[in-house]
């Protein structure tokens, strides 16, 4: 296919040329990762699991794994660790010595394995908390007088207490750092020796803490060593000077305050790059430089490793594996301050990696023998870093709000080149009592400040792996989670200090990842942010302006452009899990059995399990949960996450980095394809059998968002008409370590699968970590047809793909646009266009107008009746509207049909008491519940209804209350709000013989130049030209007309009734029935002593004076008899008024209403200056009803709220208005407690509303 | 003929007061009528009654701070014109532009806990185009915890009676522009979240339109009926901070904020002459 002139025309400025055609690679969901990543099978260690530190070849190792024996305890509260002893607990241990194995409730147990799950008899699963007692004999290797025998743990705890032979070997906090105890003294070579281990955990606070595993949950290992060696080895890359500075602990100074020391540093292969030799005092810390011949810098892309081998008087001492880097903060040619590794900047293309919630707890009840859960057993954790290295992923953030990765992970990260973001999270390990998101958690500082030695110990046992990128110290440490006054900073600042102290490296510390930037004085190297704006139901213009200003709040709080990274934001999954959750929490909701009363209940319902529901709602749309489109989910996490990604990655003048909150089995599932959040259930089908990692289709998305040589197009948006030019930017990165050049080549792809208009421009070069950004206007051609087309970008080099990249359009072809409408008389209400013509906006007038369809303009709706069709326009809700109720409701009856265009302000719908125009969150998604219906036609594709161009990428501004007239809902509001997660934004409803259309998707200004919108419109034209109504057009419930009356007066026409002398009460009252104070006796709590006084509209629309009782004896309102108040007096006094008045406005409230609906709860009495009389009697539920909890009703407007407590004002039409009124009187009807508190009077005649202009 | 008196009684104190020189203090409440409109500033820089053929569009113009910080202790709102301390030279005063007046002070401004809680420099050109361009140069006193709107805030008040039934534009953070007409109902607030804006234009006469604009795109607006008030606020504050975050300022710590007014004149207006005040 050739391309278009404009499209030729549109690329002579990139020097087009016709290219050989690419294709984009598959992107199979559910595969397994083994067929689908090119070198993963040889990649694989099914073999592998723990790995340990390198130790010299001359020590000798002997496992302890196996079966123990194993004691369980339970003990649920909450323990402080560091509080106890190593007695604390129900064993005497010197009993368990005594006896052995044949100690009373001892079972045989797996080691390493956790403790934290126990499968139960009947085949549940428990969490388990408490003690674990171990135990187990073994043989004492042999090791002569120069050498030590150690105990050593790969991780247990929480806290660890170990004994041998009876002799107290020490204790140990926390499960994440390898430790040892020293059993020379204890044990004798070659003897039988008994070891008792006592874990202890106790789980606080947080649920998903119950997901940490402890006891002893890694190998146990005994090591020979000789008696001098060296402990705490720390090294630095000394990048300036080309050595490197070693540091280290002796295991004995005392024994010998000095020797030789020799060290020798090889490279990855073994060749030999520095060594040193000296004589060393070897107290305290000694230092030594070793000068390193070309050292390979390790990065994530080339993780080159190098060895040190540390020699102590001859003997070797230690063994340290590490990598030559540096990461540094930098300031870039741009001002900003940026991550350089290695001298080049990073760029953090994140994960946010947790492993743990890979395995299912059933599959964690189980041994490992018989395929349960282990830390990297048969290599799943290498394989899942392999999927990670597919996906061009640099940088892991595992969120360490449950399990903690151990030292393998770190090796692992070290061998295959990833940087890790370590997210400490001692403030939830110790004494959480409280919830999260309640205030006073101010046991979290203590938590921290307990956990602070075991954060100086994890970091001195990561200290030398070049993977340890940067350190976060908690997860979400807010302020105002605590109490007032309180704040993290102090703690936050001791863990800073520590860190600096201890890491020779100096990683930048970002304080606490989701702290906002706003808050807090504690030092930060670079800010992490982690907001989730523009995920859940936001567009990509709203993270667009979330990146800028953030970028503006870090200047203005810190008074510096630290470096900016997002590393936990959005939230995908694999969509195909969701519809399986979905139809497990709502089975009635199945996909071909379709009830909106049951889906309204579903979504309404306030039950966790279905805000985890809505949750999904907001990320992964609604539609997945009713039908299993690979085209949806495919376009979801194409939106989700290859464009979330992308804007933080185009925006790198704004960002250092980004990473979804999305896990590892999103991408990649070993055993546990069936996530759900906590629940168990069926497996989710299809499934391959086996045990295979499988890949599910965010993968590709990553895969294309973070490849480090990319070209992106920065959209304005993707609902072009064929024809038009789409505003874009191309944004070309190169984030590898190497200078690259290459051709540009685009190319569209049709649903016909073939290739049109493909174009190239060659010659592009890009220094190493350079980009270039340049205005990039595409001209969409003509003949594409109507509906998705692919917009693929591919870079290339010498006829091969480097990378490649595409975007979905969803076109409308001018061919498949309306020109014709059925003819009918129309009338449009269009304030835009009568009223605001002055600002120039584009009205639904304007529409009409481009369509050619006739209409008149109405500014009132005396001549409705002329109309078959009455459109009322986008922003024109107005006191004529709201007025007009009445007449729209019986022209509807009739047979009129009416469309609402979008409105920018919440409203009732005044011919209709069913619905409500509202205002929560705007969203950049609208799904379609009916896409049979006429308004769809051509557009049944819901992709086709995201974030289009304008109104930053909301689809619509106010939406409508959910009920069952709806054709089209979108997740509005927060997820945990079950009332308002989910509204309507197009419905459809029959009153009598007619229809309204109420429709608050964003369309005037979009018309005619977004293809989906100008279908819409067309569509919705053409359907209410035409004579035919929608089956999917609800019949309206009540078709009386009930609407509520406006009641209203202008100021300049009021006049006030003087009830000075009539009133009988105050509006205080200090104490219940005591027969003293005012209003009713009831007491503080229930008077009205904070209403404003004077002249007051109140809340309401109609000016009242109200009596200032200090100035009025003690009065201001006239309280009579009703229910529980008998003393007060039936009727009161005759007020004096003595003048002509339209109407009569009552400021009035009831107490102990015991009336029946329309039952009188007061009467007015009128009588005029001839002595006639006329009544007004006050209904309850139409004029007024009880002040508790007031609501507005036909004639009684709630005007003024205090708490629970309401006032109506109510509204009498005079129908003598020629004749004087001589006075009011008010009698009580016994039904309640009425109080009168003001009466207005509408003057007579008078000019309500400035006409003046 | 009400409004011709109205607008030689105006002008008569402008004239006696002002001082045709390089600058002139103001040292109490002066009306300036420039013909086609006319405003009040008093001695501390606040500007009150801004009005375009005898009609009030805009009640007052002045700094604010809610005062909600953290360890508040009494009445904590400050307020442009009370409990202030001038500075050296910082006196309220008035000199002739081109095109325009204008109008500089700078004080500090205190509340019952801070006497010296934020020092200002306020400098207004009042031109002959109906363009009104405030420019509030801001300075912390003091170390504080913003509970919510931090630095104070440039406040622009609009008398409701002056905006009913008039078409209203507001554009708000994101550029996307909402239509109010407002009508003598409080109630039509209710419910409706107003938008941070960063444009208000109210559609005074076809073609005559009141423009607000701010430096950053965050002013606040508020419709006071909603609890009983009979005003339009605009105020004009910094980037805010997320709802329920604290935001520390610290001592020292700066903020301008720039706030134009364009006034919806019907001609050209004059500069009042300036005179030497009457001894």
């Amino acid at each position: 296919m050739k391309p278009s002139r404009k499209t030729l025309a549109a690329l002579a400025l990139f020097g087009g040329m016709l290219m050989a055609e690419f294709t984009l690679e598959p992107r199979e969901s559910y595969v397994p990762a083994k067929t689908r990543i090119p070198g993963f099978e040889a990649a694989r260690r099914p073999e592998e699991g723990f790995l340990f530190a390198p130790v010299p070849d001359s020590w000798k190792v002997t496992p302890l794994d196996g079966r123990w024996r194993v004691l369980l305890a339970t003990h649920e509260a909450a323990v402080d660790y560091l509080a106890i002893d190593e007695h604390f607990g129900p064993v005497k241990i010197a009993d368990l010595f005594a006896q052995g194995d044949a100690y009373p409730g001892l079972i045989s147990f797996p080691v390493p394995w956790s403790l934290s799950f126990q499968k139960q008899a009947d085949g549940t699963v428990k969490e388990f908390r408490g003690f674990g007692y171990y135990t187990r004999e073994f043989e004492v290797p042999a090791f002569g007088k120069d050498q030590a025998l150690f105990l050593c743990f790969e991780g247990a705890g929480w806290r660890t207490d170990a004994w041998v032979d009876g002799q107290y070997l020490g204790s140990h906090q926390g499960p994440f750092a390898s430790f040892e105890f020293d059993l020379s003294k204890a044990v004798k070579p070659g003897a039988k020796a008994r070891l008792v281990v006592k874990t202890l955990h106790t789980r606080y606070g947080l649920s998903y803490l119950g997901d940490l595993d402890v006891g002893i949950i890694a190998p146990v290992r005994l090591m020979v060593r000789d008696a001098l060696h060296a402990k705490n080895v720390r090294v630095k890359p000394d990048f300036a000077n080309g050595s490197l500075q070693v540091r280290f602990v002796a295991s004995n100074p005392a024994r010998l305050p000095a020797a030789p020391v020799s060290a020798t540093v090889e490279g990855p292969r073994g060749e030999r790059l520095g060594s040193f030799k000296g004589n060393l005092p070897l107290a305290g810390e000694p230092i030594f430089s070793i000068p390193l011949a070309n050292p390979q810098p390790w990065s994530p892309e080339n993780p080159a490793l190098l060895t040190l081998k540390l020699y102590l008087g001859g003997h070797p001492a230690a063994v340290v594996r590490f990598g030559w880097r540096s990461l540094e903060i930098k300031a870039g040619e741009d001002g900003r301050q940026h991550f350089m590794l290695n001298g080049q900047r990073l760029y953090a293309r994140g994960f946010e990696f947790d492993t743990c919630w890979n395995f299912r707890k059933a599959a964690r009840a189980l041994p490992i023998e018989e395929g349960g859960w282990g830390y990297n057993r048969a290599g799943w954790l290498r394989e899942a870093l392999l999927v990670m290295k597919f996906a061009n992923v640099n940088v892991l953030r595992p969120h360490s709000m449950n399990n903690f990765h151990g030292e393998t992970f770190y090796r692992l990260c070290d061998e295959l080149g990833f940087l890790v973001n370590l997210d400490w999270n001692g403030s939830q390990y110790h004494f959480s009592p409280v919830q999260k998101g309640q205030r006073g958690q101010d046991h979290r500082i203590e938590s921290l400040e307990k956990t602070l030695p075991s954060f100086r110990e994890v970091l001195a046992r990561l200290h030398n792996h070049p993977s340890l990128g940067f350190i976060s110290f908690g997860n979400e440490l807010y302020d105002w989670e605590l109490s007032p006054g309180r704040t993290y900073d102090p703690v936050l600042t001791q863990y800073y200090e520590a860190q600096k102290a201890g890491d020779l490296w100096n990683r930048p510390a970002s304080g606490s990842s989701g702290r906002p930037v706003y808050a807090g004085r504690a030092p930060v190297d670079f800010v992490d942010h982690h907001q989730y704006i523009g995920v859940y139901y936001g567009s990509w213009q709203e993270v667009r302006r979330y990146l800028r200003e953030t970028r503006s709040m870090i200047q203005d709080r810190f008074g510096a452009a630290l470096p900016f990274v997002n590393y936990e934001t959005g939230d995908v999954a694999d969509f195909r899990v969701h519809a399986a959750n979905f139809l497990e929490w709502a089975p009635d909701l199945r996909k071909d059995v379709f009830d909106k009363a049951l889906f309204i209940r579903n979504v309404q319902d306030k039950s966790d399990i279905k805000a985890w529901a809505r949750l999904a709602f907001n990320t992964g749309g609604l539609r997945p949960y009713l039908c299993a489109l690979p085209e949806y989910r495919a376009r979801k996490s194409d939106l989700m996450v290859k464009r979330y990604l992308e804007l933080f990655r185009v925006n790198r003048d704004l960002t250092d980095g980004v990473s979804l909150n999305t896990m590892s089995f999103t991408l990649a599932s070993v055993v546990d394809p069936d996530y759900r959040s906590g629940t168990g259930g069926p497996r989710v089908q299809p499934w391959p059998d086996g045990s295979d990692l499988v890949l599910t289709d965010p993968v590709y998305r990553f895969r294309a968002a973070f490849s480090p040589v990319q070209a992106f197009l920065d959209l304005e948006h993707a609902h072009p008409i064929a024809g038009q030019t789409v505003k874009a930017s191309l944004v070309l990165v190169n984030d590898s370590e190497k200078g690259a050049s290459f051709d540009l080549s685009l190319q569209w792809r049709g649903p016909d699968g073939k290739a049109r208009a493909p174009w190239v421009k060659g010659g592009f070069s890009l220094a190493a970590g350079a980009h270039l950004r340049q205005a990039f206007p595409i001209e969409v051609p003509a003949d594409l047809t109507s509906g998705k087309q692919v917009l693929e970008v591919y870079l290339s080099s010498a006829g091969v793909k480097i990378s490649e990249n595409s975007y979905d359009f969803y076109m409308l072809s001018p061919r498949d646009r309306r020109t014709r409408f059925p003819a009918k008389k129309v009338a449009v209400y269009d304030l835009v266009a009568s009223r605001f013509a002055g600002f120039g906006m584009a009205s639904t007038k304007g529409m009409l107008e481009q369509l050619g369809i006739p209409h008149d303009l109405i500014t009132n709706f005396e001549r409705l009746a002329e109309y078959p069709v009455l459109l009322i326009g986008a922003n024109s809700f107005d006191a004529g509207l709201m007025k007009s109720g009445e007449a729209l409701h019986r022209w509807l009856l009739a047979g009129g049909r009416l469309a609402v265009f979008e409105q920018t302000t919440g409203s009732a719908v005044p011919w209709s008491p069913e619905d409500r125009i509202t205002v929560l969150g705007k969203s950049s998604f609208v799904e379609h519940w009916y896409p049979k219906h006429p308004l769809f036609r051509g557009i049944e594709n819901e992709m086709a209804w995201e974030s289009p161009a304008g109104r930053n990428g909301a689809l619509f501004d106010t939406c409508l209350e959910l009920n069952d007239s709806f054709l089209s809902v979108a997740a509005v509001a927060h997820f945990q709000d079950a009332s308002s997660a989910v509204k309507a934004v197009i419905t459809d409803r029959r009153l009598g013989k007619g229809e309204y259309l109420l429709s608050m998707i964003g369309t005037a200004e979009r018309f005619g130049k977004d293809g989906t919108i100008t279908r819409y419109v067309e569509n919705l034209l053409d359907y209410l030209l035409g004579d035919e109504i929608s089956p999917y057009a609800v019949p309206a419930k009540n078709t009386g007309f009930l609407a509520q009356k406006v009641i209203a007066l202008a100021k300049e026409d009021a006049e006030f009734v003087d009830l000075r002398a009539a009133v009988n009460r105050g509006f205080a009252d200090e104490k219940a029935a005591d027969g003293e104070g005012g209003w009713t006796d009831y007491g503080r709590d229930s008077d009205m002593r904070a209403i404003p006084l004077g002249v007051t509209p109140l809340s309401g629309l109609v000016p009242f004076t109200v009596i200032d009782p200090s100035r009025n004896g003690g009065r201001s309102c006239l309280v009579l008899r009703g229910p529980t108040r008998e003393a007060f007096p039936a009727e009161g006094p005759k007020i004096a008024v003595g003048r002509k008045f339209e109407k009569l406005f009552f400021l009035h409230t009831f107490m102990y209403v015991k009336a029946s609906a329309n039952e009188p709860i007061v009467e007015y009495l009128m009588t005029y200056d001839d002595g006639k009389t006329e009544r007004f009697p006050v209904k309850k539920g139409v004029d007024g009803g009880d002040w508790w909890q007031a609501k507005d009703l036909p004639n009684g407007a709630t005007v003024y709220r205090d708490g629970d407590k309401g006032l109506y004002a109510s509204e009498w039409v005079n129908p003598n208005p020629k004749k004087a009124i001589a006075s009011i009187q008010a009698f009580a009807t016994g039904k309640a407690i009425p109080i009168l508190i003001a009466v207005t009077g509408k003057k007579k005649f008078a000019q309500t509303i400035d006409k003046e202009e | 003929m009400k409004r011709s008196r109205l607008r030689l009684w105006t002008l008569a104190p402008a004239v006696a007061i002002l001082a045709w020189c390089t600058a002139a203090p103001v040292t109490r409440s002066l009306p300036l009528d420039f013909g086609a409109y006319s405003v009040k500033v008093d001695a501390f820089g606040v500007v009150k009654d801004v009005s375009v053929d005898g009609r009030v569009w805009i009640s007052l113009v002045h700094l604010i701070d809610t005062g909600n910080y953290e360890g508040r202790v009494g009445n904590t709102r400050v307020w442009q014109g009370e409990k202030e301390i001038e500075v050296a030279g910082g006196a309220t005063s008035l000199e002739r532009v081109d095109g325009g007046l204008r109008l500089t002070r700078s004080a500090l401004v205190g509340n019952a806990q801070y006497p010296d809680f934020v020092a200002y420099r306020e400098t207004l050109v009042l031109g002959t185009n109906g363009l009104l361009e405030f420019e509030y140069l801001l300075t912390m006193r003091q170390d504080v915890v913003y509970l919510s709107f931090a630095f104070p805030q440039i406040r622009v008040s609009l008398p409701m009676p002056a905006l009913l039934d008039r078409p209203i534009r507001l554009v708000d953070k994101d550029e996307i522009p909402s239509l109010f007409t407002f009508i003598d109902d409080p109630k039509q607030m209710k419910g409706t979240r107003l938008p941070w804006v960063q444009a208000f234009d109210l559609l005074v006469a076809p073609l005559r339109i009141l423009s607000i604009r701010s430096s950053f795109p965050t002013i606040s607006v508020s419709d006071s009926r909603a609890w009983g008030g009979n005003d339009f606020d605009l105020r004009s504050s910094g980037p805010l901070p997320e709802w329920k975050e604290k935001f520390p300022v610290v001592r020292g710590a700066t903020k301008k904020i720039d706030l134009s007014i364009q006034l919806p004149l019907a001609r050209a207006a004059v500069v009042p002459a300036l005179q030497e005040p009457a001894p």
